[in-house]
């Protein structure tokens, strides 16, 4: 997996590319440390076309210390296969997941 | 001659009928409650030995105690450490058939036999009565068929071949211990053996000094037996008969060894003292077969703490043993409930942790991982589930606080839940595993939805591990909202699974249906589990 990191404002964008399985995670993991700080943290989903369950671990602890320490963590772009997995996991009501992140992060 | 010898073996298959019959009526004494008891008996040394003694002394086989005692740890009912002083002390049990022997109690057993044989006739007592009747039945066909071996040998003496076998034979120590050691392996009772030598000895051929050599081969013979016996029994189930046949072979070989040494020294060893306590040669010759199994007892006790590390290094315990028995529960812990408790939720964990292990052997992307099986999984999730649950209803049964009781409720309902959750995952497994292995092509259209499944059921079910393993405020509000009513949009999937995959078969969306509801059903017991720890404050 890609992970292509830009500041767009207040926000950390990082756009990702290929599939959250094992490797992609454990990469995941490894680009969201560093910005789990409290800050406004947003993930680009358009390229992504599958993730696994330990993509999602990734995500729910990452969604954990940013919580912890008041910070967000914004989820979008996402296709409709990829929307699905949250949607049967039921991790859209625990996400922010949006249509479209951008106006959210030109915005702030 | 051929009267002799036909009386020789008539009272050798009666001595063996006895024997097995003994073995099969007692079986129907036991019921699953004294089961239990036994394994309670077992955690107290004194118990334990008492256990051991009289096993061996009514079965007559120690090797037989060891192999019933296999199948009790391979059930989870007792642990190879506590198993293997009733193991050592069986030896010694099988010697009071030799001392009885050694005495005239042929009246009292063929009362014995004739009252438990009429009775059994007439059916006297009922059903319930029967397996009692049987069991002394089987106790005086026992001492029966010994007496008429005795019988048939006594006139030996008379036979001109007698003298030049006798002759044959005079001095050959080591041919009579070889001999007990082959007879050992045919025979599977060294009682039944040296109640042989002493018939042998009695009908003069064999010297006191033969027929003891004799018995302390059958401890060689013990060794080979069990440990060709046991050659196909995997990890810790062979580890107590490996213990049998090494501490019988021990005994054995220390006995021939003092043997020779009394022999050739003048020391006065084992046969001096078996001289010096009676006149009687029988009496004697029993004192040798008592100092054989003494000696396999005294290795055993002498071995104690070490032994059941050197056997865990001989027999490793299979992935499969190694899973199905308790990481955490031990009963010294009882004694104090808070932390017997800790362990069993720490048990818990690791059978919750079997949920998601078990996906993952169809998930995608674990396909080139090594895993462990999934039924070998969800064995051992049926094999410890049990004896959690025994481990909490021992508690129960000790005086508790309220909080205390609250508290094992509590983890009885939570161990009710993670059996569910492993019955459920594991048909969920099962399921989408034929399904895939039957005819790939046929779920081609349905396979994301498939995918999507088993990642969604992944993640839910190592939230729940998280959170069980964490016990944290958030991981168990999380894994609440994760787990709320899904209900309606597992229908609306379904719609649209139907309507965008019209080309799949009736038999295929039967099963995705099934999954969609095993899913379902996974949630719900999810959001059980997650109630069972105290509830975050409402946001």
């Amino acid at each position: 997996m890609q992970i292509a990191e830009s500041k767009q404002n207040a926000w950390t964008v990082l756009v990702l590319t290929g599939k959250v399985d094992q490797e992609g995670s454990a990469q995941l993991k490894a680009a969201l440390a560093p910005h789990l700080t409290g800050g406004l943290v947003a993930l680009d989903f358009t390229n992504v076309e599958y993730v696994t369950s330990v993509g999602f671990r990734v995500l729910l602890v990452a969604l954990k210390e940013q919580t912890a320490k008041s910070g967000r963590l914004l989820l979008g772009n996402m296709s409709e296969p990829v929307r699905s997995f949250f949607d049967i996991a039921g991790l859209s009501t625990t996400f922010k997941v949006v249509h479209d992140i951008y106006p959210t992060v030109t915005a702030t | 001659m051929a009267e002799l010898l036909a009386l020789f073996l008539v009272g050798l298959s009666l001595f063996f009928y006895g024997v097995g019959g003994i073995k099969t009526h007692l079986q129907g004494l036991t019921s699953r409650r004294l089961r239990h008891q036994v394994a309670r008996w077992a955690a107290h040394p004194v118990l334990a030995s008492l256990w051991g003694f009289v096993s061996g002394a009514i079965t007559q086989s120690s090797t037989a105690v060891a192999f019933i005692l296999t199948s009790f740890v391979s059930s989870g009912l007792l642990t190879t450490v506590r198993a293997l002083p009733i193991v050592a002390w069986a030896n010694l049990g099988t010697a009071v058939l030799v001392v009885f022997v050694s005495f005239d109690v042929r009246l009292a057993f063929l009362y014995v036999l004739g009252s438990a044989g009429l009775a059994l006739a007439f059916e006297a007592g009922g059903a319930r009565l029967r397996p009692v009747a049987a069991t002394l039945f089987s106790i005086g066909l026992l001492f029966f068929g010994l007496q008429l071996m005795k019988d048939a040998f006594a006139p030996l003496p008379r036979f001109p071949w007698f003298a030049d076998l006798a002759t044959f034979l005079q001095g050959s120590t080591l041919a009579a211990f070889v001999a007990g050691a082959l007879l050992r392996l045919l025979i599977q009772s060294s009682s039944g053996i040296a109640v042989i030598a002493i018939a042998l000895a009695h009908g003069g051929l064999f010297s006191t000094e033969q027929a003891a050599m004799m018995m302390y081969g059958t401890g060689t013979g013990v060794g080979l037996s069990v440990f060709l016996l046991s050659s196909t029994l995997p990890g810790v189930a062979r580890q107590l008969t490996l213990y049998q046949a090494l501490i019988n072979t021990a005994a054995s070989l220390t006995l021939a060894a003092l043997f020779y040494l009394e022999h050739l020294s003048g020391w006065p060893l084992v046969l001096h003292l078996a001289h010096t306590l009676s006149s009687q040669e029988s009496l004697r010759l029993a004192c040798a077969f008592v100092a054989l199994q003494s000696t396999a007892v005294f290795i055993a006790l002498t071995c104690s703490r070490a032994a059941p590390r050197w056997l865990e290094q001989l027999s490793p315990a299979t992935g499969e043993q190694d899973l199905s028995r308790p990481r955490y529960l031990n009963d010294q812990a009882l004694v104090d409930p808070e932390s017997a408790l800790d362990l069993a939720e720490k048990e818990q964990v690791r059978l919750l942790d079997h949920l998601p292990a078990q996906l993952d052997t169809i998930r995608a992307d674990t396909a080139h991982t090594a895993l462990v099986p999934a039924a070998m999984l969800h064995a051992a999730t049926v094999a410890v589930g049990p004896q959690v649950q025994a481990f909490l209803r021992e508690l129960v049964d000790r005086h508790t606080d309220h909080a205390t009781t609250e508290r094992i409720l509590r983890l009885e309902h939570r161990q009710t839940l993670i059996l569910s959750l492993d019955e459920t995952v594991h048909l969920f497994v099962s399921v989408l595993a034929s399904l895939r292995s039957a005819d790939r092509s046929g779920i081609e259209p349905i396979d994301p939805f498939l995918d999507r499944l088993a990642e969604s059921l992944s993640t839910l079910l190592l939230t729940a591990t998280d959170a069980a393993r964490t016990v944290d405020p958030d991981d168990l509000a999380t894994l609440l909202r994760l787990t709320s009513d899904r209900g309606e949009l597992m229908e609306r999937l379904r719609r649209s699974l139907l309507g965008s995959a019209p080309a799949i078969d009736h038999q295929h969306k039967t099963h995705v249906f099934y999954l969609t509801s095993l899913f379902e059903r996974t949630v719900w017991l999810l959001r059980q589990l997650a109630q069972t720890w105290p509830q975050p404050p409402a946001a």
